[in-house]
Parts: structure tokens; sequence; C-alpha cells
């Protein structure tokens, strides 16, 4: 884009990812002539997928990355989907370095559709127990908006995404806008019976997840169809199977005419104007170019994934914003916080030995918080979901070679079940879990490099404790044999659920952003991503972003017509 | 359903261990047929390593390890995927492999008779459990063997089938006795 190029827009949308996409399409949709701001490449559906359709032998190393890749990339190889179908997808540490003041393993995902693309899909509802727990249990500060609030967005995102799910009614696992569920397993219902039956507190239900079982004219007019169990989602799916930006909100902002995309732009700053006292656009470094470009607009959206909209933000000092812009109380890259996916609980089970699951299912099991829900019970604050999962594969006998090991690796003799529990732990905010900028690292291009320090506290500790006893108990009650604890002992970061540092909250004193997500401080600024987030509960938080974003940005379009912003 | 072995070569034409093994025009005897970056592989080293792998998968009616280039795959990898120190292991054990052979049969593992190859393999599967280099280089070799076997086109379109697009889901049938 050159100088010629029109650099005023009504809305400016930093970043094309989970959130990014819902703030753009909404926006272009109500006919603001919106700027999509995107740091990597673009990414278009079907077009840019290129393992989609892929055998196993095709791949050169059969799915593993090269070791010269790895020693490069210590960080990113530690991510599960980092694997050589889906290796193009992430960003490498080589090439976007940040300072680790503890260990913390920041994954991401620098093209079009963002961490979207890679995103494992799980999309349960919050509840009042999550929103009401800071102000329940004293930490952080009270959400200043409570499931009312949201659950009209949570609708309205679902029907577009396509969640498929079962009307479970719990209370801790708010029902949506389902498409039909898939089937639970032989052993994943029989868990589900026997929880139901024998503990009043707990539920195990099918998982929420943003598939396409049943597709709707909405999703259809997106250009998707029907999931069709490939499972092999990280690569792009060439039906639309599932929900990313790339398949689902650019294209339909696109589509519009009143958006346009800018990839290789990444978000130096956002511009104040002193005078204004309003944010007028954003500065923008172009990766190619390394030129410096400002975009103007009425309104903007920071979508730029949480730990990067702290950075943004962070970088954006101003006379009247000398620590950041918005950030008067101070807590601003302060009470981050994330789910501690550290543990596990695994076992097997003998019995259906005459059954099994045919096909390939993209989802399992969920079994929603049930510690301290109602009550506190423990001696830690909050709890923990987990999902669970079973299956029995071929179990091949490599003890031998020659002739007896080609017709052992020919078997189709099943083995007995694996089951399995994996935990996603609240954690809670804390002011010492800090995102800041260094002082003198700058990136390629010239950005401040953002240092990070984070860590699991004794609540964390504790709370992996329970969870073995309580699921261990579990599985011996109900015979599951071989069971076994194991803590994988990650980094924070890993489970790539990073939240806040631009918490929400009632106060400016205490807060940067009111209960629209948009900054106290800088009326024409929203943060609608993961950094917004007060607290983290124990669900996957994807689709509340999609929500929270849906929600703020019909906001800001009432206020601009009604020429509050 | 079996495959006539010749059929199934003929079919497939199954050379796909990997993409990019693109062997040499000029066979040289002291150089491995594939470009590799880290190892140093001589041709006789690489025809050894067929013939191992040979003996932990042989050719029957259906094909076998070298017919899938299994050996071409166990170089690839170990040159790609492995540390340093592996790739070090890898390449001592490969010569211990050699001399044990040798000290067993009298002739080299690749002038040795089948029966003579798999008394060599009897004996390395007995102390397979040993943390030594010729331990690390057998089972190195059997395990990506296993895999090149496992995730060729032969075995995923003919003995157990994957399908890009599955049936659709169900969760708890009744399992059938497959006809094979």
């Amino acid at each position: 884009m050159g100088d010629n190029i029109n650099r005023n827009f009504d809305a400016i949308v930093i970043g094309s990812g989970m959130s990014g996409g819902w703030a753009a399409k909404e926006f272009a949709e109500k006919g603001f002539k919106t700027l999509i701001l995107e740091r990597g490449r673009d990414v278009k559906h079907l077009k840019d997928y290129p393992t989609m359709n892929m055998y196993p032998w095709e791949f050169e190393h059969r799915g593993q990355i090269p070791q010269e890749i790895k020693e490069a990339n210590p960080i990113v190889s530690r991510c599960y989907a980092f694997r050589e179908d889906a290796m193009h997808f992430f960003a490498r540490d080589t090439d976007h370095p940040y300072v680790q003041e503890k260990p913390f393993d920041w994954i991401r995902a620098y093209q079009v559709g963002g961490r979207s693309l890679l995103w494992a899909r799980q999309t349960q509802r919050w509840s009042d127990f999550d929103f009401e727990g800071p102000a329940r249990d004293g930490f952080a500060v009270d959400w200043p908006i409570r499931y009312k609030d949201i659950a009209p967005w949570y609708s309205y995102v679902e029907k577009f995404v396509g969640i498929s799910g079962n009307k479970d009614g719990i209370d801790t696992l708010p029902d949506g806008e389902f498409l039909p569920p898939l089937e639970l397993d032989c052993v994943e219902t029989h868990f589900k019976d026997f929880v139901t039956k024998n503990y009043s507190d707990r539920h195990v239900v099918y998982a929420r997840c943003a598939h396409l079982t049943e597709p709707q004219p909405i999703h259809l007019a997106q250009g998707r169809a029907k999931c069709q169990g490939r499972t092999l989602c990280q690569r792009g799916c060439p039906f639309g199977g599932y929900y990313s930006s790339v398949s689902s909100t650019i294209p339909w902002a696109l589509k519009t005419g009143n958006a346009v995309l800018r990839p290789f732009s990444v978000a130096h700053s956002i511009i104040y104007d002193e005078n204004k006292g309003r944010a007028t656009g954003v500065r923008v470094v172009d990766t190619n170019t390394k030129e410096m470009i400002e975009y103007y607009a009425k309104v903007i959206f920071v979508n730029a994934g949480s730990l990067n909209s702290n950075l943004v933000l962070l970088n954006s000092t101003s006379h009247r914003f000398p620590n950041g812009l918005g950030n008067d109380s101070g807590v601003l890259g302060k009470y981050v916080a994330f789910h501690n996916y550290r543990a596990r609980v695994s076992a097997t089970f003998e019995g259906f030995l005459d059954s099994h699951s045919i096909g390939r299912s993209p989802t399992a099991a969920y079994m929603p918080r049930f510690r301290n829900v109602y009550k506190q019970q423990t001696d830690f604050l909050r709890g923990y979901a987990s999902v669970f999962g079973s299956g029995r594969g071929v179990d091949h006998d490599t003890n031998t070679f020659g002739e007896q090991l080609k017709t052992n690796l020919a078997s189709k003799e099943l083995g007995v079940w694996g089951v399995g529990n994996n935990f996603m732990g609240e954690t809670i905010p804390k002011e010492t879990n800090t995102v800041s900028l260094d002082k003198e690292k700058k990136d390629q291009w010239g950005i401040p490099q953002l240092s990070i320090n984070i860590q699991y506290d004794d609540n964390d500790e504790k709370m992996i404790q329970d969870f073995y006893v309580q699921v261990s108990e579990m599985y011996d009650r109900i015979g599951f044999k071989n069971i076994k604890t194991s803590d994988n002992k990650m980094a924070p970061g890993l489970d790539i659920h990073e939240m806040g540092g631009v918490r929400m909250g009632k106060d400016p004193k205490t807060s940067v952003l009111n209960k629209w997500s948009q900054m106290h401080a800088c009326n024409n600024v929203f943060v609608t991503d993961g950094a917004c987030m007060t607290s983290t509960s124990t669900q996957n938080p994807s689709l509340t972003y999609m929500a929270m974003t849906a929600r703020a940005a019909n906001y800001a379009i009432d206020e601009m017509k009604k020429g509050n912003i | 359903m079996h495959l006539n072995r010749r059929q199934a070569l003929k079919q497939f034409a199954i050379i796909t261990a990997g993409v990019s093994l693109i062997p040499s025009c000029m066979q040289d005897k002291n150089k491995a047929s594939i470009i590799l970056k880290n190892l140093q592989v001589g041709g006789d080293q690489e025809q050894l390593l067929a013939e191992l792998a040979e003996t932990i998968i042989p050719a029957t009616d259906t094909p076998g390890a070298k017919d899938i280039s299994a050996h071409l795959f166990v170089l690839k990898m170990m040159d790609d995927c492995y540390a340093k120190e592996d790739q070090q292991k890898f390449m001592k054990g490969l010569e211990q492999f050699e001399k044990e052979a040798k000290s067993k049969t009298g002739k080299s593992f690749v002038n040795s008779a089948a029966q003579e190859r798999a008394a060599v393999l009897t004996e390395i599967e007995a102390r397979k459990d040993k943390k030594d280099d010729l331990s690390y280089f057998y089972n190195t070799t059997k395990r990506l063997t296993i895999q090149a076997y496992t995730t060729s086109e032969f075995y995923l379109t003919k003995v157990s089938v994957y399908e890009m697009i599955p049936v659709p889901y169900k969760g708890c049938v009744p399992v059938t006795k497959q006809v094979s």
C-alpha cells in the first residue's frame, strides 16, 4: 500500500484471530469502514492449507519436527500441535524473541487467523460461578458483568460459529445454541452414568466443540460444510468443518466490501491525541519494508492476542499516559493469569471388550468444575475442570522380528481401553504475575520485547493434589485399573490460555477497562481478547473472547451512532 | 485379502519412504544413495541397513522393508531428527553390529544367509535392554523400520486402511471380526 491509499477508517481492528475476526465482522457488516491489521502473512481459506489433504506417508518425517528446527526453537517445539503438518502456522522462537524472567512458553501463531487455525475447539460457556468468583473469594477485582450480560452474546456467536453440544441443564455449564452432539464412546458413557449415579455434585457431559455436525444456512452461506471427522483440524479444514476466523469471520467481513485486510503489519502503538483526549489511530510497522505507517480511525479494537495486546498498550505512551495507554491505575500488565494444564490421571479398563468406536470424534467428555462451587470446601481457592477421554487401539507386539513381527503388525486384535482425565485448573490473577517492556531489547522492527514474569503458586500445587485424589477415587470405585497420576511440569504459557493484564472492572482506580471492555480513560479504545479477562474460570476461553468482542463491538457501534465516540 | 507381492509392487510403485529420497545418479559404493547432511554413511553400510531392515520385516507374499525403502527412511530420520550424540551412538552401534555379525557367522551380515542373519538378530534381541551403542543402533533401526512400514502407503492402504475421511463416528458398536 502506497501513500495514495486511504488511511482513514471508521474502525481499526488490531489482530485477525479468534476475537479480531469478530470485531471485523461486526463493524464491516454494519457498514463501517474497517481496517484489519495482521502482523503476519495472509492465509486464505483452502488456498493456504498446503498439508490439508496429505496422507501420513507423504510427510518426509512422518510428522516429526527435524532436530535443527527443534534446537533453534525450543519453546514452540514443546507445543503438542507443532508438528510437520502444521508447523507453518506457528511463529518461530528465533524470529520473535521475548524475555523470560521466569520460564514461560509463549506459543504464537502470526498469520491471518492467528491461533484460531490451531485451537482445540472446545467451547464451554462460563457461568456466574465464574463471573462471581473474584468477589466471593476475595481475589483480583469484581467482574463488572454477570452471566446475564453476556448470555445473549454467547447465543449470537454460537449460532454463527456452529457449536455441537447437548443441553445438559447444569448450573456450572450453561446451555447454548447447539448443533447436534456426537456420541460419547462406550467407556465415556459408562463413566458419565457412574458419576451421575454416585456423585450428586458432579457431571460428565459431551464436550461442546466448534464443529458443524449439522450445518445451518448461516454456515453454508460462509462456504462451510459438515465436519467429516477427519480430526486433522490443525492443518486447516477443506470443509470448513471447524471454526476459524480464516474460514468464517474474516472472509465474511471482506465480502461486505467495507473491510480492508492488511497483513505484514505489526501494530507498534496506538496514537493518542492530547488535545482531543482520544485515540486517533495506530502506528504500524510494515514487516517487509520496516517502514512506519499511520492509520486513523474513530474507534480502535485491540485484539492482538492477550500478551501482545498488553505489549501494544504498554508501548503506547504519551504525555497523558506515560506508563501505557489507559494505565491511570497502574495495573496494566499486571494480574496476568492462565490455566494450569500440568496434571493427568490415566488408567485402563477391561470392560466393554466386545465393543469399540468407529470413525473419529473431534471431541470427548467434559467434567465441569465440582470443587468449591456452592461453598468453599478445600484449603485452595477455586477448582478445575477436566476432559475425560477413552479409547482402545491395536497394541502390536513388537518383541520379535521377521515373519512373526510382520504377522503381529497386521493384527487387528484390540487392546483394553485406555482412559484419562486432563486437568484444567483456574489460576488466581496476582499483581506479581506481570508482563512489561524490556528497557533495552527490541525485536527486528524496533518494538520493545515483552518481558514475562509469571509463575505457579501454592494454590496451583494444592489443586493438582486434590485432582489426583478425587479422580483416582472415582476411577478406583468404577473399577478402572493401573491408575496413574502424572505431572508434565510444563511452564505457564504452554496451556495457550494466557489472560489478563488489561482487566475489566468497575473501578478505574483498579482496572483498565469498564464493563464494555472499553477503556475507562480513553473511550474509543476497546480490548476484547484474553487481555480483558478479570479472572480465568476453568472453561476454555475462546468462546468467551468471541462473545465479549461481539458485545463490545455492537456497543461501540451504538455509541458511534449516538455520537458518543 | 492377501495381495501378491509383485502385484503390489506394480500397483503402488512403492518407493515412498520419504519425498526427498532422491537416489544419486552415479551409484558410488562408498556413498549412501541419498543425500545426508550429518551422517557419514557408506554404500556398504547402507546395504547392511537394507538387509537388517529386511530381516526385521521381510518380504513374503507382500512387500517387505526393502520394497518400501525402510532403510532409507531410517537414514533420513536419523540424519534429520536426532541429536548429534544420538547420531554418533547410531554410527558406532552400526559398526559394532557388523563386527558382532562377523564374529558370529564368519562373514559380513550382507553376505550371510537368511538363517544366519536371523541368528544374529536373535542374539541381539536377547540383549536389547543393554544401554550400549549396539542396542541403541538395533532398537532405533527396528523402531524406525516398523514406523516406515506401518506408515507406508502399502500398509495404510492394504493392511490397516487409513481413511482420510472415516465412516461417521459411532461411539459404541460391537467389534466385528475382520476378514484378513
